[in-house]
């Protein structure tokens, strides 16, 4: 919602069996950034998906 | 017969009286009788300021969606279709998760920290995040 540039999407892991295939899901949730650049598995705190984004597309 | 149980109604109603700008749900997928669309319809009866619109696979493009990422739930509100959405149904937690994000939207309500706004304010990339959930 806050910026243009962030598409966030929650996915049915159980609907999407190639999506979650893919990006080896075997628990939940999970979540995949930039199409498995990056994962965190569980709930993380939001400054650990904040630090996990920077790793991936810099600050 | 109804997907929402009369007790489960009560609840999103209530939720759904603080809603403040018009919000718009819509549900991307092949069309034909679905849950999805019956439980879409379900919700949209419990508030005035909600609407339900269904679109077709022809449209997923439109939205920035892919064939495969079908069906997909949108919500429109003031500022234009919200980049955060569903892909598949909304079961278990994530049923909870849409109805606070129904809300939210509708209040133009951030809960992020004043530290990720200013991180994310500062994005030249494009971020795309899927949180995989099941129902259970």
């Amino acid at each position: 919602m806050y910026s243009p540039h962030v598409v966030a999407e929650m996915v049915d892991a159980n609907e999407f069996w190639d999506l979650t295939r893919k990006h080896n899901v075997h628990g939940v949730p999970k979540t995949v950034i930039n199409e498995g650049r990056h994962y965190l598995e569980g709930a993380v705190p939001e400054d650990h998906l904040v630090k996990a984004i920077q790793a991936v597309v810099g600050s | 017969m109804a997907i929402l149980p009369t007790n489960v109604k009560q609840q999103v109603q209530e939720m759904f009286s603080e809603i403040d700008q018009p919000i718009k749900m819509i549900l991307v997928d092949e069309g034909g009788n679905s849950e999805l669309d019956q439980l879409m319809t379900e919700l949209d009866a419990l508030s005035d300021k909600l609407s339900y619109q269904r679109a077709g696979v022809a449209e997923a493009s439109r939205y920035g969606l892919d064939e495969e990422s079908l069906p997909s739930i949108l919500l429109e509100g003031p500022e234009g279709v919200s980049r955060a959405r569903f892909t598949g149904a909304p079961a278990g937690h994530e049923f909870g998760v849409l109805i606070q994000d129904i809300v939210d939207l509708s209040q133009g309500q951030i809960t992020l920290s004043d530290a990720t706004k200013r991180y994310l304010e500062s994005l030249t990339e494009d971020v795309h995040l899927q949180v995989f959930t099941t129902p259970t």
